[in-house]
């Protein structure tokens, strides 16, 4: 074992001829522990810990891809939570009373409910994620131009094209949401976080997080 | 030939009983490069004692084999080269896996690494073969369980590793191990294996990074979910995959392997303990967003009942998110440290008891006090959300390692239920018993699921120091065993 040979904690080992290649200490700063292995009379090791530098937030976020998926979350969860207090007014103009506003919430809940296990179990299949969230956007992006509808559509707007753009809706957040969740866990092991449950609880924290900005977002 | 490994043989196993590790001289070999190996190869110091020329008739054309030095019991194993036996005096143990394909000129890797329980334990031959056609038989797992549970799960030259969900392995490295799994046969992580005959990947979608993580130095086969996709440094092939590289040609030919990727049989069916965590959670996420949008119909009225305004009471609304976005990073940072079980539960009942306290709140008549009130029990509501739901979304990581986005996307349909049904409930039951009713009724059913997931979901980390220990030494680990060669 190297690490008997080693006496000193510098990770770049020259002693011996073993040289540490950048991408080794690259990942002892990655995973967030610096190790010091020192040997005592026995042979054995004896370890010390130093914590050289915490896997945070701040080093889960500024990986790339995280960060866009991060995106997502927020651009989701906000036009999620758009949706909310702008419907109902809007719906006023059919003249159809809230009763049915709040059905029509529900089939875009269920539209969502009911597609989010399938998303999930798509998204578990392949690798590469990011399809599926821009599918899920573009989608949205849809859905919320046919609720209104948009001008340079140019359909009049019904009740039946309004409700019908809130079920696009609720499938597209399937679509875009799901994924994230998976993809921030993904991205954080491939750059280099241990794949431990410390990982987990950050990933964790931060998509609720990321969630619930959109939703604070929106309001202010 | 004057191979030899890049140091996995060392005295590292060895007890402190032996302790002439101090006198016994060092002798230093080069790696051998093919080519392609930087010209200022690893040079690795070896116990002499430990290592072992064998060049008895049964070791073929000059092989070298090194062994680290363990008890005076064992002595020299011989490689049959062909069988891909390694003898001990004392017991039988199987260890050189790579016999078997074993070209004449090439290097072997065997330091044995058997600690002493491994070695008390007498491990039966576990052919390669035999692993591959039932890689969950129950004796061996056992047996290794106990071996891993005693120590760090470094295991050169056993056939498998079983990492145990107790013992916090974060990165399990495995040197000429033939595989890597742990009790339930699933949730594999692998780390370093040289000459392994395979390296399962239980989750390539989460260890795609297999460089960093998954050393595999002429392992024969890499088993990753069916997918070619993680790097195996094989020898033969001389071919490195890793998707977020292009493939590099190693140069160097180390083992005897070959390629022969495998398909990894995952399981498809949960275990009943999966489904019943799976069915906690989703039932605590149901009563919770029910909980959380309960109020949305008839709590404005109240409101401006008592004379607050609707921004304020908008924001009564908005403050839950405000909270949970602030508190849910602190809490996901703190939850190795107090434990994903107990932030779990914790959190469940302060959403529930700040429930229930939200729906007596009525009886305040004072605007100001009524106000304050208010957004304290909604911040602790969402403290409480913000603490389970991080706690259950690595209950989902943890536990579905295969299937994170099912179990995930199950999760958010329970969400999406209580989310759409929860004005309807609301609203039926303000209708029934007035503004206490909803809050006391969904508080309650928060609390029921209190024992719940106490009886049934384990707690993951019990004790984070040992955690910490286990998982820094392993990444030390990681750290000092790569040859540079690789990088």
């Amino acid at each position: 074992m190297f690490l008997l040979v080693q006496k000193e904690s510098t990770p770049e080992i020259e002693e011996d001829g073993i040289k540490s290649a950048p991408g080794i200490e690259d990942e002892a700063v990655l995973n967030g522990f610096k190790s010091s292995p020192e040997v005592d009379e026995a042979g054995s090791r004896v370890l010390t810990a130093k914590r050289k530098k915490k896997s945070t937030y701040l080093k889960l976020v500024s990986i790339p891809e995280v960060a866009v998926v991060c995106m997502v979350v927020v651009i989701v969860s906000q036009s999620q939570g758009f949706l909310d207090p702008t419907v109902e007014p809007h719906f006023r103009q059919y003249g159809l009373g809230t009763h049915f506003v709040g059905f029509v919430f529900l089939l875009m809940s269920a539209a969502y409910a009911i597609l989010s296990p399938f998303v999930g179990w798509i998204a578990g299949k392949i690798e590469n994620k990011f399809p599926l969230m821009i599918i899920g956007l573009i989608i949205s992006a849809v859905g919320l131009a046919l609720i209104g509808p948009s001008s340079f559509i140019g359909m009049e707007p019904s009740a039946g094209l309004s409700s019908f753009a809130m079920v696009i809706m609720g499938l597209a957040y399937a679509v875009a949401f799901i994924p994230t969740f998976e993809c921030l866990l993904v991205f954080a092991i491939d750059h280099g976080f241990p794949d431990s449950v410390k990982t987990y609880s950050l990933v964790s924290g931060l998509w609720s997080s990321m969630y619930s900005l959109g939703l604070v977002v929106l309001i202010k | 030939m004057d191979v030899l490994n890049g140091g996995q043989t060392s005295n590292y196993g060895n007890s402190p009983s032996e302790g002439t590790d101090c006198d016994t001289e060092k002798k230093e070999s080069t790696i051998r490069s093919d080519g392609g190996l930087p010209s200022e190869s690893p040079t690795i110091q070896l116990n002499d004692k430990s290592a072992v020329i064998n060049d008895s008739e049964k070791n073929l054309n000059g092989n070298v084999m090194y062994n680290s030095g363990d008890q005076a019991n064992t002595e020299v194993r011989s490689l049959d080269g062909s069988s891909n036996i390694i003898k001990t005096s004392s017991d039988e143990i199987i260890v050189a896996i790579n016999g078997v394909e074993c070209p004449k000129d090439d290097i072997i890797f065997s330091g044995n690494q058997l600690t002493e329980e491994c070695k008390s334990a007498s491990v039966p031959t576990l052919t390669p073969t035999m692993f591959d056609n039932d890689p969950d038989q129950e004796e061996h797992r056992d047996m290794f369980e106990q071996y891993v549970n005693g120590s760090f799960a470094h295991s050169y030259n056993t056939n498998m590793i079983l990492q145990s969900q107790d013992a916090m392995f974060a990165q399990p490295l495995s040197l000429d191990s033939a595989s890597v799994m742990d009790r339930s046969g699933r949730r594999t992580t692998v780390a370093i294996v040289a000459e392994s005959r395979e390296v399962r990947n239980g989750h390539s979608r989460r260890s795609r990074h297999p460089l960093r993580r998954a050393h595999s130095l002429g392992s024969t086969s890499l088993i990753n979910q069916g997918r070619p996709s993680v790097a195996a440094l094989t020898g033969r092939t001389r071919k490195l995959y890793c998707p977020r590289q292009p493939p590099t040609t190693l140069t160097r030919t180390l083992s005897i392997a070959r390629s022969n990727i495998e398909t990894h049989k995952k399981s498809k069916k949960l275990t009943i303990k999966q489904k019943s965590i799976l069915f906690c959670i989703s039932l605590v996420s149901i009563t919770s967003f029910l909980c959380m949008s309960i109020m949305a119909p008839f709590f404005p009225n109240e409101a401006s009942n008592k004379g607050m305004s609707e921004t304020v009471s908008g924001f009564v609304f908005s403050f839950y998110a405000l909270i949970v976005m602030i508190s849910s990073p602190i809490l996901g940072s703190l939850l190795p440290v107090i434990g994903a079980k107990f932030m779990l539960i914790s959190g469940i009942f302060a959403s529930g008891v700040s429930n229930i306290l939200f729906g007596t709140l009525d009886r305040i008549i004072d605007l100001t006090s009524f106000t304050v009130l208010c957004f304290i029990v909604r911040a602790t509501e969402a403290i409480g959300v913000a603490a389970f739901s991080t706690a259950s979304y690595t209950y989902i990581m943890y536990v579905f390692p295969d299937d994170i986005g099912t179990a995930f996307g199950l999760t958010e349909t329970c969400v999406g239920i209580g989310m759409s049904l929860g004005p309807a409930v609301g609203a039926g039951l303000y209708a029934l018993g007035g503004y206490g009713l909803p809050f006391y009724v969904l508080g309650t059913f928060v609390l029921l699921n209190i024992p719940l997931c106490w009886y049934v979901i384990d707690p993951i980390v019990s004790k984070y120091l040992l955690w910490l220990a286990h998982s820094f030494v392993l990444e030390n680990d990681t750290i000092e065993l790569i040859p540079d060669c690789f990088y």
